[in-house]
C-alpha cells in the first residue's frame, strides 16, 4: 500500500515526504497530515481575526471614529468573534494536534475512521467557505458572534449564509469528537489503560464528549435560526408569538460547553509540559484526569449564567449562580496539581514551559474573574461591560492561545523533525506575554468603571486606557509575528531533532520526529505509568 | 480497563432467533391500537400524557433493546446511549426552569410607568407637611436615637452632651444653624449629619422615619420657618430616581411584537422604542 | 485505505485494526455515538415542543384537533413494520442468506416510502387548510381560536419535517446496503455495514414513536 522511498536529502521515510504532491495530502487519509492540514487552515483563520482585533483596537484609538463607521465596526467585531471562536478556537487544539498526537499518544497506527477523518475536515472547509463567502459576496454579519433573536431575525446582513456556515462547521466538530471518543475506547495500546493515558488524553476526551453530546444542539438552534429567517416559523420571533430569550437558552446550551471544548485541550497540553519540563511524575493525575470529565459534566448544567440580566426568572438565575461556582473546583484541583508538581522539581524555562507557566498565571486571573461575574448581583453591574470582554480572553487568549503556542513549541519536533530557535523563540514569547498583560488588564478596569463592550464611541476619560490596550495589541501581534516566522523557518532551517528532544516520557517520543506513515515499527506494549521521571542528578 | 473485551461469547455476534422479532412486532403493533384507543378516553388532568408517554417508553425500549439489540451489547454502548437522556433532561429542566418561573407571565398593562417598582416611592411633598400623627412617632424616635445627647427637651443637654465638642445643637436656639432650619435643611442634617461634628449621620432610617424625627425637631422650635420651595423641589428631585422598574420578558416581548407590527404597517423604523420606554437591560452575551 | 485480507479468519478489515472483531465493535460504538448525537439533535425540537406545550396548553389541544389521528396511526404502524423488516433483514445477512435479506431490504425500502406517501397526503391537507407553520397560518381557512396557534405547526412541520429527511436519507442507505447485500458482499462474518445502518433506521422509528402521541395524541 503505502510505497516509501527514502527522500533524496537523506532523510528517513516520513509521513510528510512518503508521497509528495498537493493531491497526496487532498485524499490522505493519515491523522498526521489531517492534523498538519487542521492546523495551517485554523492558523489562517487566526490571522484573519487577528487581523480583525487589530482593526478594532486601532478603531478606539480615540472616543469618536478613527478608522472604520459604526456599521462596518459591527460587523468587525462580529466577525472577529464568530472567525475566531467557530473557526480557530474550537478545531485548533483538538483536531489539529489532537488529530497529530491521539494515535501516537495511545500507540495506535490510526483513529478509529480514518474517511471520517479526512471527511470532517472538508465539511469543516464548506463551512468556513460558507461563512468567508457571506463576508466576500453577502453583506456581511453584524449580529454578534451570539446571533441573538430578535435583532439576528431583522438584521439586514447575511446571517443565513454565516449560520448555515457554523451548522456545517458543527458536523465537523461531531466527526472529530466522535472519531476521538472510538479511538480511545477501542485502539488504546496493549497494557494502555485508561489510567495510564496521558493527561493530553483525558482532556481530549473531555472535550470530545462535549463536542459529541452539545454540539448537535447549536446544529438545530441554528437549523431553527435559518427556519426563523426563510420560513419566519416564529419559535424565536416574539411577532409571531415564540420566545427570543429561548434561542440564548438554546444557543448557550451548546456555547457554554462550547467554552470547555475550547480550554481542556488546552489544559491537556499544559498537563503534559508541566510534567516534561519539571522532571517529576505529574502531582494528582488521577485528580487531574478526573477533574476534566467533572469540567465537561458541569458545563451542561451553568449556561445559564449568560443570561442573568436577559428577563430569566429569578429562581433560574439564583440556580446557575450557585450551579456555576461549582466548576471552580476542579479548576482550581488543575491548577493546585500543577502548581504541586513544579514543587522541588528541576525546571527548566524553555518556550514551551514558559508558555505552560504563563497559562497557570493568565488562566487563574481569568479563571477569578469568572468567579465575579457568577456572583449574580456582580454581574447585572458587569454584565455586557469589558471587563467580560477582558474575562474571556483571560481564559480564552490567556489560556487556549498561550496553551497553543506552548504545545506548538513542544510538539513541534515531533511534527517536523526541527527544533525551533530557543532565543528567538523567547523573545516572542516576552511580547505575547507582556502585550496580552498590557493589552486586556486595562480592559478590567474600564469595565469595572461602567465602558460597555460593543459601543463604538465611548466617553473621553477612557482614552488613555483605550490606548494602553490597543499599544498592548501590538506587541501581541509582533510577538505572533515573530513566533510564527521562527516556528515556519525551523521546519526547513532548524536543527535536525531527536526522537525525544525533551527527555518526555509519553508514547509519541519514542518513534521517529518526524514519525513514519504507520507511527510505529512494532507496536507499542505499555507497561508503567506515563511520567515516570527518576529524580535528575545535576 | 483492559483491551476491549468481547462480551459475546464464541463467535462474538449473538444472533437472535426470528421469533423474537415478530415478538416484539406483535408487542409494538399491540400498544400502538392501545395507545390510540386510551387517546379516546379523557382520564382527567394530565394523566392522558402520562400514559401516552409510558406507552411510548415501553415501545421505545422494545425497539431499543431487541430491534436494535442494545439488551445483548456491553457496558459501554448502553452507558453511552442512556447517558445521554440525561443530558436531555438537563436541558428541559433548566430551561423550565427559566421559562416556567419568570416573575410575571400575566399580561401587564403596555403604560410603563404602572410596572410594578422593585422598592416603594417616596412621596417627598406628601411627607413634608407636618402632621400630629407624624410628631408624635417622631418623638418617639426621638427618644431612641437623639434624646442622649440631644436632652429631652432637645437643649443639647443630654447626659452625654457633656463630652461632646462642639456641643449638640440647641434646638430652641434660632442662630447658629449649619444647614438651616427648614424642613429640607434639617432632613440633609438627619439624612448626612454634620461631617467633623459628633453628628453622624441617620440614613440608616427610613426617609418616612426621618421626615417624623424632622417634623418632631421643628415642633421644638420657636418660629419654625416655613418650608423653602426650591429646597424641597430638589429634595424631591433626589428621590425622584425612581426605582428600577422591572420588566417581564413576557412584556417586553409584547413591545417587541407591536413594534414589528407597527413597522409592519407604517414600514418605518420605530428601531428605539423599547429601548428608551423602559430600562429593558440588554441581553449579555459572553 | 481498502479492506485487505488478513490471516485472523479470512475476512477483511481496514489496516489499522487488529482484527476484524476489533473494526466491528469499534464501528458499532461509533454508530451509537452518532445515534447520541441524533438523540441530541432532535433533542433540541422537543425542549421547544414541552416548553411550548407548557406555555400555551390549551393552544396544544385546540390545534392537534386539526391533525388526523387515523394517518397517523397508520403511519407509526408503516415504520413499526418498517423496524421489523429492517431486524429481519440483518438476522437473515447473519444466516448467510443473502436472497431472504435483499427481500427484507425492499419491504423496508416499500414500507419507508409508504410512510411518506401518506405523509405527502397529510402535508397536502394542511396546506390546504392554511394550517402551516408562523407567519404562513391563515386561521381564516381552519378557523382555529387560539392566536397563538401558529406556533403548533411550526413545531409540527419542523419535527415530522427533520423526521422525513431522515427518513429519506435512511431509504438512501438502505438502498445502497440493498445493493451490497445483491452483490453478495456480506456474510456472517462481514455484515456490520447493514447492522449499523439498521440502528439508524430502528432510531428513525424510535423518534417517530414519540412525535406521534406528543403531536396525534393529546388530550
Amino acid at each position: 500500500m503505502a510505497t516509501t522511498h527514502e527522500a533524496a536529502h537523506g532523510n528517513h521515510a516520513n509521513y510528510l515526504n512518503e508521497s509528495k504532491g498537493i493531491w497526496s495530502w487532498m485524499v490522505t487519509l493519515d491523522h498526521k497530515r489531517i492534523g498538519v492540514m487542521y492546523l495551517w487552515t485554523t492558523m489562517i483563520f487566526f490571522t484573519i481575526a487577528g487581523f480583525l482585533a487589530l482593526a478594532l483596537r486601532l478603531e478606539h484609538w480615540g472616543p469618536t471614529q478613527n478608522i472604520m463607521g459604526a456599521d462596518t465596526y459591527n460587523k468587525v467585531f462580529t466577525l472577529h468573534g464568530a472567525i475566531m471562536v467557530f473557526m480557530f478556537i474550537i478545531p485548533s487544539i483538538p483536531a489539529a494536534l489532537g488529530n497529530f498526537l491521539l494515535p501516537l499518544m495511545l500507540g495506535t497506527k490510526d483513529v478509529a475512521f480514518p474517511r471520517l477523518n479526512l471527511a470532517s475536515y472538508y465539511v469543516f472547509l464548506v463551512g468556513a467557505a460558507m461563512t468567508v463567502g457571506a463576508i466576500l459576496f453577502g453583506n456581511s454579519v453584524d449580529t454578534g458572534w451570539t446571533f441573538y433573536t430578535p435583532y439576528s431575525i431583522k438584521s439586514g446582513s447575511s446571517v443565513v449564509l454565516v449560520v448555515m456556515g457554523v451548522f456545517v462547521m458543527g458536523f465537523s466538530s461531531i466527526f472529530t469528537g466522535l472519531n476521538f471518543i472510538a479511538t480511545i475506547h477501542k485502539l488504546r495500546a496493549p497494557g494502555m489503560t485508561f489510567h495510564r493515558m496521558p493527561l493530553f488524553i483525558w482532556a481530549t476526551y473531555a472535550t470530545s464528549i462535549l463536542q459529541v453530546l452539545a454540539t448537535p444542539v447549536i446544529g438545530i438552534t441554528m437549523f431553527l435560526l435559518m427556519m426563523e429567517r426563510v420560513l419566519h416559523v416564529g419559535i424565536f420571533d416574539p411577532k409571531l408569538g415564540g420566545d427570543p430569550v429561548l434561542f440564548q437558552h438554546f444557543f448557550w446550551f451548546y456555547s457554554h460547553p462550547a467554552v470547555y471544548i475550547m480550554i481542556l485541550p488546552g489544559m491537556g497540553i499544559v498537563s503534559e509540559i508541566i510534567a516534561t519540563f519539571s522532571r517529576k511524575p505529574i502531582f494528582g493525575y488521577r485528580a487531574i484526569a478526573y477533574s476534566s470529565l467533572a469540567i465537561a459534566g458541569i458545563s451542561f448544567l451553568v449556561w445559564g449564567h449568560h443570561m442573568f440580566t436577559s428577563g430569566q426568572s429569578d429562581f433560574s438565575n439564583f440556580l446557575f449562580s450557585l450551579l456555576t461556582v461549582l466548576v471552580a473546583v476542579p479548576t482550581a484541583i488543575k491548577i493546585f496539581n500543577w502548581t504541586a508538581t513544579l514543587y522541588k522539581g528541576s525546571i527548566k524555562l524553555d518556550v514551551p514551559m514558559l508558555y505552560a507557566l504563563s497559562f497557570i498565571f493568565l488562566f487563574t486571573i481569568g479563571g477569578l474573574t469568572g468567579l465575579f461575574l457568577a456572583a449574580l448581583s456582580v454581574d447585572v453591574h458587569l454584565h455586557d461591560t469589558y471587563f467580560v470582554v477582558a474575562h474571556f480572553h483571560y481564559v480564552m487568549m490567556g489560556g487556549t492561545v498561550i496553551a497553543l503556542l506552548g504545545g506548538l513549541h513542544y510538539w513541534w519536533p515531533k511534527m517536523f523533525g526541527r527544533m525551533y530557535p530557543e532565543s528567538i523563540g523567547r523573545v516572542g514569547w516576552a511580547c505575547v506575554f507582556f502585550g496580552f498583560n498590557l493589552l486586556f488588564l486595562p480592559q478590567f478596569w474600564m469595565g469595572s468603571h461602567g465602558m460597555p463592550r460593543r459601543y463604538y464611541n465611548y466617553p473621553a476619560e477612557f482614552t488613555l486606557s483605550h490606548q494602553i490596550s490597543t499599544v498592548g495589541s501590538w506587541l501581541v501581534a509582533l510577538g505572533f509575528l515573530i513566533h510564527f516566522a521562527s516556528l515556519l523557518w525551523a521546519s526547513k532551517y532548524g536543527k535536525k531533532a531527536s526522537e525525544n528532544p525533551w527527555g518526555a516520557k509519553t508514547l509519541e517520543w519514542t518513534v521517529e520526529s518526524p514519525p513514519t506513515l504507520h507511527n510505529f515499527h512494532t507496536m507499542p506494549t505499555v507497561n508503567s505509568f506515563p511520567y515516570e521521571y527518576k529524580p535528575e542528578k545535576v | 480497563m483492559e483491551k476491549p473485551t468481547h462480551q459475546n461469547s464464541g463467535h462474538g455476534h449473538h444472533i437472535l432467533p426470528m421469533k423474537v422479532y415478530y415478538l416484539v412486532w406483535i408487542g409494538l403493533i399491540v400498544l400502538t391500537v392501545v395507545t390510540v384507543g386510551s387517546s379516546y378516553i379523557d382520564f382527567g388532568g394530565s394523566m392522558n400524557i402520562l400514559i401516552a408517554m409510558i406507552i411510548a417508553t415501553i415501545k421505545a425500549l422494545l425497539v431499543i433493546l431487541f430491534f436494535m439489540g442494545l439488551k445483548y451489547e456491553g457496558l459501554e454502548n448502553n452507558v453511552t446511549f442512556f447517558c445521554t437522556f440525561a443530558f436531555l433532561a438537563i436541558f428541559v429542566g433548566l430551561t423550565s426552569a427559566d421559562i416556567f418561573y419568570r416573575f410575571d407571565t400575566t399580561p401587564v398593562k403596555v403604560d410603563v410607568s404602572e410596572l410594578p417598582a422593585s422598592s416603594e416611592p417616596v412621596n417627598v411633598t406628601a411627607l413634608a407637611n407636618a402632621t400630629p400623627d407624624m410628631i408624635s412617632k417622631g418623638k418617639q424616635l426621638y427618644a431612641q436615637n437623639c434624646v442622649s445627647c440631644h436632652g429631652a427637651e432637645g437643649k443639647g443637654d443630654g447626659p452625654a452632651a457633656a463630652a461632646l465638642n462642639p456641643k449638640p445643637r440647641n434646638f430652641v436656639a434660632t442662630e447658629g444653624w449649619k444647614n438651616g432650619r427648614g424642613v429640607a435643611e434639617v432632613f440633609k442634617t438627619v439624612t448626612e449629619g454634620i461631617p467633623g461634628t459628633p453628628m453622624p449621620p441617620f440614613s440608616g432610617l427610613s426617609p418616612d422615619d426621618r421626615f417624623a424625627l424632622v417634623h418632631f425637631v421643628r415642633s421644638v422650635m420657636p418660629n419654625p420657618p416655613a418650608s423653602d420651595a426650591a429646597a424641597l423641589a430638589s429634595l424631591e428631585k433626589q428621590f425622584s430616581v425612581a426605582p428600577k422598574k422591572r420588566l417581564p420578558v413576557a412584556f417586553a416581548m409584547k413591545l417587541m411584537a407591536e413594534d414589528a407590527k407597527a413597522s409592519d404597517d407604517q414600514q418605518e423604523k420605530k428601531a428605539d422604542r423599547v429601548g428608551s420606554a423602559t430600562d429593558c437591560i440588554g441581553c449579555e452575551t459572553r | 485505505m481498502s479492506h485487505h485480507t488478513s490471516g485472523h479468519g479470512g475476512h477483511a478489515f481496514a489496516h489499522h485494526f487488529e482484527s476484524a472483531e476489533q473494526e466491528f465493535e469499534t464501528s458499532k460504538f461509533g454508530m451509537w455515538l452518532f445515534l447520541v448525537t441524533e438523540i441530541m439533535l432532535f433533542g433540541g425540537l422537543f425542549v421547544a415542543y414541552i416548553i411550548f406545550r407548557g406555555m400555551y396548553p390549551e393552544m396544544f389541544v385546540e390545534a392537534h384537533h386539526h391533525l388526523d389521528k387515523v394517518m397517523g396511526g397508520v403511519n407509526t404502524l408503516v415504520l413499526i413494520c418498517s423496524s421489523l423488516t429492517m431486524a429481519l433483514a440483518i438476522g437473515m445477512v447473519q444466516r448467510n442468506n443473502n436472497k431472504k435479506a435483499s427481500m427484507y431490504l425492499v419491504a423496508t425500502l416499500l414500507f419507508a416510502a409508504m410512510f411518506l406517501v401518506i405523509k405527502y397526503f397529510e402535508y397536502s391537507h394542511k396546506f390546504h387548510d392554511g394550517l402551516l407553520p408562523g407567519a404562513h397560518f391563515d386561521a381564516a381557512k381552519n378557523g382555529i381560536q387560539h392566536p397563538k396557534a401558529d406556533l403548533f405547526f411550526s413545531i409540527y412541520f419542523l419535527m415530522t419535517g427533520l423526521h422525513g429527511v431522515h427518513v429519506l436519507i435512511g431509504m438512501g442507505l438502505i438502498g445502497w446496503m440493498l445493493k451490497r447485500t445483491m452483490s453478495n458482499e456480506f456474510s456472517s462474518q462481514y455484515f456490520f455495514p447493514v447492522e449499523l445502518v439498521g440502528l439508524y433506521w430502528h432510531l428513525v422509528d424510535l423518534i417517530w414513536i414519540y412525535l406521534f402521541p406528543l403531536l396525534y395524541l393529546i388530550g
